[in-house]
């Protein structure tokens, strides 16, 4: 069979399907649905308190952040080095035998 | 005006005229039984929950075959997105995933002879655009007139026509490729 025949008779088809039967109680689903069928359930809803809390939480950590940022570094004192200093003992005279 | 409220025997009488045709159109549009079932049965629903919708200016299963093609559209539109997104989908080899026109369907009113042709066919039609498989299903399958496609789809009669002349041709492209004489 040529293409064009073949693409022809396949084209066709389409006016020889049959109307397929409907399952039957249709009405009774539809009504069923219709009775059973419950308002969609509003979406749940935060108290506002709740919001203006949690707002106010949040811009209390964004403050004390920016507080802490803002405040200058304490000087570095080096623990062991002070101590170090304190004592008289230095890295250079580690190995010294003249005590 | 139609007005169902406290008429469940014209309501019933209503769903028992319309119901066929309904129910092949969205067969033969989304090419799946269970969901063509669900679809009827939703626009059945829309129907009684919203019969003020049909104002008369056009017949009553115009306005069904509207309500029916819309959710066919929704229901097909819906359907690709989740496939696009599903999991699965990523595991699939690569041009795969989106292919409209894998699975076969089988539609209940076709004959054995004409089984495996229709087939083809309905495979082709599932990689239409909306409008152009929604037309073709009309005309050609439904036997519904330029006009009532163009009442129904809100278009004008040339518009269908050009969207039926489409339809063809692209349906002539995508069957060639399919033509077993190719393999």
């Amino acid at each position: 069979m040529s293409k064009e025949k073949w693409i022809e008779d396949i084209l066709q088809t389409s006016r020889h399907i049959q109307p397929a039967p409907v399952r039957p109680f249709l009405a009774t689903r539809v009504e069923a649905v219709l009775r059973n069928k419950v308002q969609p359930a509003s979406p749940a809803r935060l108290p506002l308190r709740w919001v203006y809390v949690s707002a106010a939480a949040m811009a209390a950590l964004l403050v004390l952040n920016v507080l802490a940022w803002k405040r200058p570094a304490p000087e570095k004192q080096p623990g062991i080095q002070s101590v170090m200093q304190e004592y008289g003992w230095s890295n250079q005279r580690f190995y010294a035998t003249d005590f | 005006m139609l007005n169902f409220d406290h008429d469940a025997a014209a309501f019933r009488d209503f769903i028992a005229m319309h119901q066929e045709r309904v129910y092949n159109a969205v067969l033969n549009r989304v090419q799946d039984i269970a969901d063509a079932e669900e679809i009827t049965q939703d626009v059945f629903v829309d129907v009684y929950r919203n019969p003020g919708a049909w104002r008369g200016e056009a017949a009553v299963s115009t306005w069904l075959y509207r309500i029916a093609m819309n959710k066919c559209v929704d229901h097909l539109r819906k359907k690709q997105r989740r496939n696009r997104w599903s999991i699965s989908g990523w595991f699939k080899p690569v041009g795969e995933e989106d292919d409209p026109a894998a699975g076969d369907f089988f539609h209940p009113g076709i004959a054995a002879e004409n089984r495996e042709k229709t087939t083809v066919l309905f495979k082709a039609l599932k990689r239409l655009p909306h409008n152009q498989h929604t037309a073709w299903v009309l005309h050609e399958m439904d036997g519904r007139s330029y006009k009532e496609i163009g009442d129904i789809m809100q278009l004008s009669v040339s518009s269908v026509e050009s969207l039926l002349f489409r339809a063809r041709q692209n349906l002539k492209k995508i069957l060639s490729a399919l033509y077993p004489g190719n393999l």
